[in-house]
């Protein structure tokens, strides 16, 4: 799978957590950092708790490879790639 | 360091909803730059892009203004001309799979269901452009590209249209109010049309080798 196919995935996944577990005003419509502040201000969430923290890192990932994703790839790149995987295994268990 | 607009601002092409598209060329890290603001590419990689020929080089290229330079040099200017796009059919490819996974979701009842019109409005928007680049004597970029393709334009109702494009921003920006359900009800049909104009698209490409 192409890096850009696979982010997109990854967003998907990390949505659906979020978009089928918790029961909100409003869904979570991206992982862009405004939809996040978007929603984390439509549902009066806590912008310091676990879980808006772990998808704010998790975007910010995402979105640091989108840049930089047809790079060679790197041990810091691998790094970040292991990182998401990590928040998003936390995030299941957070949600 | 050089920045440069890109995009619909560099068309003229103004509305209440469009946003600034920034590109910054840096070498390594700068930590001035903040990523929601700005497109962020090194040096070698914008090289790479204009070697290979790749859509957001033409992009660049046709459609991009110099706001910032640290050593006075026009850098993309001094690029020239980026080869030749060779990559319109794995590309137009990509985005009918990206189109696809989007649709089957919301056919399988996602809990997500702005952030997968938002992916089909990007779809479109994409493959329209890489269309344009090779079937067009001036290439399309932007939220409209897909109806700028001539008679090849999609059929979409103005509606339609600017539900996916709602979708979108709510998506990346956050901005706007919440599709209701008795829009994204109307879209449905509206979509299995989209994805025969797609594949019409596709196989344009495709036979033309």
């Amino acid at each position: 799978m192409d890096e850009f196919v696979s982010r997109m995935a990854t967003q998907r996944h990390v949505l659906n957590i979020v978009n089928k577990k918790i029961v909100s005003n409003e869904k979570l419509f991206g992982l862009s950092s405004k939809a996040i502040d978007r929603w984390v201000h439509k549902n009066h969430l806590g912008y310091e708790s676990e879980l808006v923290q772990l998808l704010r890192n998790v975007s910010s990932e995402l979105f640091f490879m989108a840049t930089r994703s047809q790079e060679p790839v790197s041990s810091e790149y691998e790094l970040r790639r292991q990182n998401i995987i990590e928040m998003v295994s936390r995030l299941e268990l957070v949600v | 360091m050089h920045v440069y607009a890109f995009g619909s601002i560099c068309r003229g092409d103004i509305s209440v909803e469009s946003d600034i598209d920034l590109l910054a060329l840096v070498k390594g890290r700068d930590a001035r730059l903040d990523p929601d603001k700005f497109s962020i590419y090194s040096y070698d990689r914008i090289g790479e892009l204009w070697k290979s020929g790749n859509a957001f080089a033409w992009h660049l290229a046709l459609e991009s203004k110099l706001i910032f330079s640290e050593d006075g040099n026009d850098f993309i200017s001094n690029l020239g001309v980026p080869s030749k796009y060779e990559h319109a059919r794995s590309d137009c490819k990509r985005f009918q799979d990206i189109f696809d996974s989007a649709f089957s979701s919301i056919r399988e009842g996602t809990p997500s269901i702005i952030f997968e019109l938002s992916t089909i409005f990007l779809a479109i928007r994409n493959i329209a452009t890489c269309y344009s680049l090779v079937k067009l004597p001036d290439p399309t970029f932007g939220r409209d590209s897909a109806r700028r393709l001539g008679d090849k334009s999609i059929s979409l109702s103005d509606n339609a249209y600017s539900t996916l494009m709602r979708a979108r921003i709510l998506s990346t920006r956050g901005i706007g109010d919440d599709i209701s359900s008795i829009d994204i009800h109307k879209l449905m049909d509206e979509l299995v049309v989209c994805r025969h104009w797609m594949n019409s698209l596709y196989e344009e490409v495709d036979n033309n080798g």
